[in-house]
């Protein structure tokens, strides 16, 4: 019975090795699919940096390329470690994840499932292009072994030169493959489709701060060519509720609202109503972050 | 064909012959998950793989969780294989491993959810998440797994207003086959509580309420704490001013993840 067993858990294994190796061969990048069903899911959960483990085998491993490149976008999802056990990774004590940043847009890494050394030091920050000043640290969201770094890009220019970086104090001497970290990017950035302050009409924004926080953004207004016509910065401390009457900084126009904040992914609650004194219509449109 | 098959089995051999006893990433450590001093947390969108397997047997995971005032969440445990099922417990714990609360089955019985609120205005950071299974005393091992998956089921309302002539009224429907409870926060524009509305809900009802009962001659937002499944429930408030005809629809969101 146990070398049945064992015969067929070979075979498994050897079919589960052909998809390890497959896997070890696309980028890191790649391995951050969005496809989310329940075979590939599991996969996608036990592959770390260096290690690839097949669903329901998590002994079995196949190396990944060195020194990969990492890059988070919305919906990026990889299990990762900070082993530095190996010469290709001696001194290397942190991961570097690039990230494009687009014009008046704000973004989320999540960092989360740690195991080992790597939790109670763990940090999570943003990286200015000389690779050392730490532009946004990243903050604790429960009880202090995941972390959340959230920041914004106000500019009208694409931001491709920092990086996110991953490292943990415990990590500098003795981390292996075993200690590891589940890493998750978002956009954050809310839009909503409509607001309208044309002739007698008047639009109400109503942003809701739901969380127990404090969320700074700002709201930019576009016409319906696209182009920028006003902005409101805001502020609000938890369970606050915004009111703003955009007809006072985007007065006789009409187009879309884009939202740009340091909450964290669909952390804010927000819609535009539209009032038309003369005919009595009212329009409400949702505010809403990016689908995953 | 039959070449290949054969180089498959080779294949699966050699790796046989050359596999590590390794555990999932959070057993193996010397600050392991089998206690309260695990350093492995659960947040909103929290998504892990993990077995049960020794040694030592048999294996518990613990999970470290802050829970965030008038908030609820969810824990479900799925993906079982091998001995895992049938007898697995996924538990609310304390630091000394007395259950708070036990999960429910979710569908036949390998799959199991855990929901629960924090109705206080404090956080809760004391509390675990505790997964074991009966049937993995004696001989389970990398093989059998579970997937785990946490999150805050919390709801939003950005609107209610009952300010002058205008009343708002709040359309909580359960959709599903099961018994809902929570309660419902009113929250002015300066996030200070303006009122609370404790419900309860058998499948398939549908509360309306007219919130100016609970929170008259003022306006704000909502949130809502409940023990049903993330995503579960279906609501939206509507605003009715009588004086100009106006009517304004506000959409109740969970948090995205």
């Amino acid at each position: 019975m146990r070398l049945t067993r064992d015969v067929l858990g070979a075979v498994v294994l050897g079919l589960a090795a052909v998809g390890a190796a497959s896997a070890a061969n696309i980028s890191k990048a790649s391995a951050s699919s969005q496809h989310r069903n329940e075979a590939k899911a599991t996969q996608h959960l036990s592959t770390s940096g260096s290690v690839t483990f097949a669903p329901g085998n998590l002994g079995l491993g196949a190396t990944l390329p060195a020194n990969p490149a990492l890059e988070l976008s919305h919906g990026y999802e990889l299990l990762q470690d900070l082993d530095i056990s190996t010469a290709a990774q001696q001194g290397t004590v942190a991961d570097d994840y690039g990230i494009s940043q687009k014009p008046f847009s704000s973004y989320e890494a999540v960092v989360d499932s740690t195991s080992g050394d790597i939790g109670p030091t763990l940090q999570v920050d943003l990286i200015a292009s000389d690779g050392t000043t730490v532009l946004v640290a990243g903050q604790a969201i429960g009880v202090g072994f995941s972390r959340s770094l959230r920041f914004m890009n106000n500019t009208a220019a694409q931001i491709d030169d920092q990086v996110v970086r991953v490292a943990s104090g415990q990590c500098n001497t003795d981390c292996g493959p075993d200690d590891v970290y589940f890493i998750r990017g978002y956009e954050t950035t809310y839009s909503v489709p409509r607001f309208n302050n044309s002739g007698t009409q008047v639009t109400v924004l109503l942003l809701q701060n739901p969380t127990n926080y404090a969320i700074t953004g700002t709201i930019y207004f576009w016409n319906p060519a696209g182009t920028q016509v006003a902005n409101q910065p805001f502020t609000l401390t938890g369970k606050q509720v915004m009111v703003f009457n955009t007809s006072t900084v985007a007065p006789g126009t009409a187009g879309a609202l884009t939202i740009v904040h340091d909450g964290r992914y669909g952390d804010i609650s927000a819609k535009t109503v539209a009032l038309e004194p003369a005919t009595g219509f009212s329009f409400d449109s949702p505010a809403l972050p990016r689908i995953r | 064909m039959r070449k290949n098959a054969w180089l498959v089995l080779g294949l699966g051999l050699v790796l046989v012959s050359g596999r590590g006893a390794r555990a999932d990433f959070w057993d193996i450590q010397t600050q392991h998950d089998g206690s309260s001093a695990t350093e492995n947390e659960l947040v909103h969108g929290s998504d892990q793989l993990h077995d049960l397997g020794g040694p030592p047997l048999p294996d518990q995971d613990w999970f470290a969780l802050g829970q965030k005032p008038f908030s609820s969440y969810e824990a479900v445990a799925d993906a079982t294989s091998g001995d895992i099922g049938p007898t697995m417990a996924l538990d609310r714990v304390d630091a000394g491993g007395a259950v708070l609360q036990a999960s429910q089955a979710v569908g036949i019985g390998y799959t199991r959810s855990l929901r629960w609120a924090n109705l206080t205005g404090s956080e809760v950071n004391t509390e675990f998440i505790r997964v074991m299974s009966a049937g993995c005393t004696t001989n389970c091992g990398p093989e059998d797994v579970y997937r785990i998956r946490f999150a805050e089921t919390t709801y939003s309302v950005p609107r209610f207003n009952n300010s002058g002539t205008q009343v708002t009224v709040l359309l909580l429907q359960n959709p599903t086959n099961y018994a809902v409870t929570g309660v419902v926060y009113f929250w002015n524009p300066a996030g200070a509580a303006v009122g609370n509305f404790p419900f309860s809900m058998v499948g398939k009802q549908t509360i309306v309420l007219n919130t100016s009962t609970v929170a008259p001659g003022t306006a704000g937002a909502l949130t809502i704490a409940h023990d049903a499944r993330y995503g579960d429930l279906s609501g939206k408030t509507v605003a009715l001013e009588p004086s100009t005809g106006f009517s304004f629809d506000s959409p109740m969101l969970p948090r995205l993840h």
